[in-house]
């Protein structure tokens, strides 16, 4: 949705402002404000996948504000932009987060449909192994089968064991033993295989 | 004091705890479910943890997953909020045995007080005036034998459930035996059940209920009434504080008692007792809520306290900092619950919010986690937002509503603003004339709201 003010002999003639949707598009850039000669104008995308997962920037912080968007945190795409949309992971918004790993290690470096993410069933924390000196269940490379046991994740003093959805190879852990997890974090990444 | 508090809701009321444990300087930890990835509460939190997919009962019902985020986070207690888990005894046993700090009553008070029945039996026991009612009816005989000792008109209600069904009211005698026997037969079919009992019927019914606060070392204040009369299918529209059928009289003396008779029962932290008012001003104990309410803003209002706040500091084992035992309640404010929903047909309007204009201004409150671009999903309540104003008295309240209600702009779903608009501009609203049918003569009449 563009709003457009001012006429061409203010400060914006309509191939700059032809212009600047091109640019706009181009870099992905959600919305987009600037004043020139005494007009402002303000572009908004209708739907923009940087818009998406933040609300970077809500509208309503205090009772006076009306519509309009501040600009500067909204030009900068979020972890959606990146390809696969991380659900799990906790929102930018909070930087000091103990609990998930950064976002960047969440989104497949693969392009995701190639890859079966095992995703948290759980809330709680994430241990690689049976027990605290044993062998991890997995490692990166191994073969898994359907219903094996991938890792277990802790949950009010009850141990669960996780089990695979898929056959195939073990690609990518995300997580770390002894990490807080929360429902639908990425856990594992595998490539499955052709037969069962 | 905590240091870290998980608020166990969504929506307004997480907003509503963040914003207290913010100025407290406690940190918070929001769960959300996946559907409110983008919410308000996710946002404004410290931390915030996904704890299932959309569905309540996997997400803000899931007691262990709640549990574990606040293992996980170290979240030395948890605020439940409404709804959801607020009244599950069960749940703040859970607290407790795993060490986290329920910011609300006891287990046992809940148990108690949460009850219907046996809140009721426990109040009258206590001296506070209960609707006289009979138990499950085993005979004719029985019936009419009740039904005397009550007093005509009697209502007969369905044991097994609400909404209207096997509940048949009786002008006499001669009408009792059919009309149990017919109660009896719908329950049956609506509920298995054919059980019925007998209820005082009060014909034109006002809603009063007193906002009480207790610590945890015996001190019990009431922070006066709310009057919450205006409701459809026994869901609140409006709420207001104080009510005009209550004066400072009435007031000290049920207060009072409430106060005298929680102190017995050894009740903490926020409660709210509900009332039934009847035509000559009597007021009859309905059943207790043993956390906090929606409504609890318009109390905030008259009195100037942070109800949230206190909740916190008497969880903590503070005393509460309140003179004696009743409080003065200063001016007048109403509360109207906005919903996402069609203001005629009342279908729920789930969707995106695609303008939003919130009033302000003196004496408006906002109390919202609505935001421009936001997605009001379809899978929890439809209240979005709650317009609180405060005035010097009554009249200067519902303008002042009137003002906001015109300023209030929500684009891209169907709201119940209009309805609210069409309460507030009614001579009859303004007269303070409506019981608990109100809004069904109102909708009967169609647009029979008065300008003023």
């Amino acid at each position: 949705m563009a709003e457009k003010k001012g006429s061409s002999e203010n400060g914006w003639e309509l191939k700059e402002i032809q212009k600047l949707i091109d640019l706009l598009i181009e870099r992905d850039v959600a919305e987009f404000e600037m004043e020139k000669g005494g007009t402002r104008i303000r572009v908004r995308r209708a739907e923009s996948r940087a818009t998406t997962p933040m609300p970077a920037a809500p509208t309503i912080i205090s009772p006076v504000i009306p519509l309009t968007i501040p600009t500067v945190a909204s030009t900068q795409p979020g972890p959606a932009a990146s390809g696969a949309v991380e659900t799990a992971a906790l929102p930018a918004a909070h930087p000091e987060n103990a609990v998930s790993a950064p976002p960047a290690e969440s989104a497949p470096a693969e392009s995701p449909e190639s890859l079966y993410i095992i995703k948290s069933p759980l809330v709680g924390t994430f241990y690689s192994s049976p027990s605290p000196n044993a062998e991890a269940f997995v490692k990166p490379g191994d073969a898994v089968r359907v219903g094996q046991v991938l890792c277990i994740i802790e949950a009010m003093k009850l141990m669960n064991e996780i089990e695979s959805e898929a056959s195939g190879e073990i690609v990518r852990i995300y997580v770390e033993n002894g990490q807080p997890v929360e429902y639908g974090q990425s856990l594992f990444a595998i490539k499955p295989s052709l037969k069962r | 004091m905590f240091k870290k508090i998980l608020i166990a809701n969504r929506g307004e009321i997480a907003l509503r705890v963040i914003c207290a444990c913010k100025e407290l300087g406690i940190e918070t930890v929001a769960v959300y479910s996946e559907a409110d990835q983008h919410s308000l509460h996710v946002r404004f939190a410290d931390e915030a943890i996904c704890i299932g997919p959309a569905r309540s009962a996997e997400s803000y019902l899931n007691v262990a997953s709640i549990i574990s985020a606040a293992e996980i986070t170290n979240a030395e207690a948890i605020h439940p909020g409404y709804g959801f888990l607020s009244e599950s005894a069960h749940f703040a046993d859970v607290c407790r045995t795993s060490q986290i700090t329920f910011i609300g009553p006891t287990p046992e008070a809940m148990r108690l007080m949460g009850d219907k029945d046996s809140a009721r039996k426990k109040m009258a026991d206590l001296g506070i005036p209960v609707l006289p009612g009979s138990g499950v009816l085993q005979s004719q005989e029985e019936a009419l034998e009740a039904a005397s000792g009550i007093g005509y008109p009697v209502m007969v209600k369905a044991a097994a459930g609400g909404g209207g069904r096997g509940m048949r009211a009786v002008e006499s005698a001669k009408e009792l035996p059919r009309a149990v026997q017919a109660a009896q037969e719908e329950a049956k079919a609506a509920f298995g059940v054919p059980d019925v009992y007998l209820e005082k019927y009060v014909a034109s019914p006002r809603h009063i209920e007193f906002q009480v606060l207790a610590d945890e070392h015996g001190k019990v204040v009431h922070l006066g009434e709310r009057e919450c009369t205006i409701q459809r299918r026994h869901q609140k529209l409006v709420e207001e504080s104080p009510s005009t059928q209550v004066d400072a009289e009435l007031r000290r003396e049920t207060g009072h008692r409430v106060v005298e008779a929680l102190k017995q029962v050894g009740y903490t932290n926020a409660g709210t007792v509900e009332f039934i008012m009847d035509e000559n001003r009597q007021l009859y104990f309905l059943e207790m809520n043993t956390r906090i309410q929606v409504e609890h803003p318009v109390t905030e209002m008259v009195t100037g306290f942070d109800l949230v706040k206190i909740q916190i500091q008497i969880a903590a084992g503070l005393p509460i900092d309140l003179p004696g035992e009743t409080v003065n309640l200063r001016g007048h404010a109403i509360e109207c619950r906005i919903t996402a929903e069609n203001p005629e047909t009342f279908a729920p309007s789930a969707g995106k919010i695609i303008g939003f204009n919130a009033p302000g201004g003196t004496g408006v409150r906002l109390d919202t986690a609505a935001y421009a671009e936001a997605v009001v999903p379809p899978y929890y309540d439809s209240l979005i937002a709650k317009l609180v104003v405060h005035g010097a008295n009554r009249d200067e309240a519902i303008n002042r509503m009137r003002r906001a209600l015109d300023m209030f702009i929500i684009e891209g779903i169907s709201t119940s603003v209009p309805l609210h608009q069409k309460i507030m501009a009614d001579a009859d609203f303004r007269a303070g004339n409506f019981d608990t049918h109100y809004l069904l003569r109102f909708a009967r009449n169609g647009t029979r709201a008065l300008e003023l």
